[in-house]
């Protein structure tokens, strides 16, 4: 009996109260090795139970209110009704506002043709359009992304960090500064818009 | 109004009443936040997942019936909330581990532990927590909903969306985990 030790799965349900069998809690009473476990799983248990409250930094509970009544004011706001001269109103605005998005679009893509055509992905390119005060720097990193990544994926980046005009800019050079949690985020998007993240 | 139930509660704050609904963040706002810290393993992130779950069930109150428990609900919300969060963050830190490893040397050294020499219970409450902190998120969650929390195997089950022989297997898989790992600091004996 001795060298059969009871699951572990059967212990641990033990002492969530589940009732075992008259074999079983004679083995636990003259195994060592089981009731060892068992008081340990009790030590846990115990110590688990009485783990000091996590408390929060801030008034947790005032911004939970405070979200809340944002929310209700906005569900108070989306109850109103619009009346018919206003609808016919909207509906004329909504068709102006389709027009020129659609006029833009294909002006958009007709310019987007001409870049292709005239290579503007290409680093020194972009670096001469938009002269950076630092460029020996991105030019390394784009050394070492290249030994790894495809030159147009690496090339988009770039380039995407120079279109940008967040302020993040000049930390993406300092190469320190990749530790930035705001920076990892636009890092992050912008590996996400690139497909970079797929290689995981 | 603070004796009433979960969801006798919840009629009141789909009427409007909002006194009814901050009484329910109330009663369940600590507990969230203990589990979702020990599933995202940060204060300002759980309180984040904690606020925004409330937000949640606040609006989409007018479709909930009362079928389930509140409680195992309200953990089920906060749970998907979390494990985004951290799929999220893992994502992020893979991505930067691979921009770091190009940029610099440096690597991210854990925390030594310390040992205090305070009273031998308040030594293992330390060891236990941080060392919990050490599994992985599944066996985490699964102790803290049992052991902090209180939670029984079926309301554990609703939670984690699995069945009461995958809750007992998991919980069991959990403390020899942690059994083992308290072994290895010397906390309790083999």
């Amino acid at each position: 009996m001795k060298d059969r030790h009871l699951p572990d799965e059967k212990i641990s349900a033990f002492i969530d109260g589940e009732i075992l069998p008259n074999s079983d809690r004679k083995h636990l009473e003259v195994c060592p090795l089981c009731s060892k476990k068992l008081e340990s799983y009790k030590l846990i248990s115990s110590t688990l139970s009485n783990l000091k409250p996590i408390s929060s930094k801030l008034a947790l509970t005032e911004k939970i209110k405070l979200a809340i009544s944002k929310e209700s004011t906005h569900t108070t706001s989306l109850s109103w009704t619009p009346n018919s001269s206003f609808l016919t109103y909207a509906l004329f605005t909504t068709l102006a506002i389709l027009l020129i998005i659609s006029s833009l679009y294909i002006f958009i893509l007709h310019q987007q043709n001409s870049i292709e055509k005239e290579g503007f992905l290409n680093l020194t390119n972009v670096s001469e359009n938009k002269p950076f005060s630092n460029y020996e720097s991105i030019s390394n990193l784009s050394d070492v992304l290249y030994t790894d990544y495809p030159e147009d994926t690496v090339a988009l980046l770039i380039a995407l960090a120079y279109e940008n005009e967040l302020d993040y800019k000049k930390e993406l050079l300092n190469l320190e500064g990749i530790t930035n949690v705001a920076l990892s985020d636009v890092v992050l998007s912008l590996g996400d818009e690139i497909g970079l993240l797929e290689e995981y | 109004m603070r004796s009433l139930e979960d969801w006798e509660l919840i009629a009141l704050a789909k009427q409007g009443n909002i006194e009814a609904y901050d009484i329910l963040v109330q009663r369940y706002k600590d507990k969230l936040l203990t589990y979702c810290y020990y599933l995202v393993k940060d204060i300002t992130t759980a309180e984040d997942v904690v606020q925004d779950t409330f937000i949640r069930v606040y609006r989409s109150l007018q479709t909930l019936k009362p079928s389930a428990q509140f409680k195992t609900l309200l953990f089920g919300i906060a749970r998907n909330l979390a494990l985004n969060h951290i799929r999220n963050e893992n994502r992020r830190k893979l991505f930067l581990t691979r921009w770091l490893e190009y940029f610099s040397n440096n690597k991210v050294h854990d925390h030594a532990n310390t040992t205090s020499e305070k009273a031998i219970q308040k030594e293992i409450a330390d060891v236990v927590e941080t060392t919990i902190l050490e599994l992985p998120s599944q066996y985490r969650e699964i102790l803290i909903l049992r052991e902090n929390l209180g939670l029984d195997y079926e309301q554990i089950s609703e939670v984690l969306s699995c069945n009461l022989g995958t809750v007992k297997s998991r919980l069991a898989r959990a403390r020899e985990l942690l059994r083992n790992k308290l072994v290895d600091k010397g906390v309790i004996e083999k």
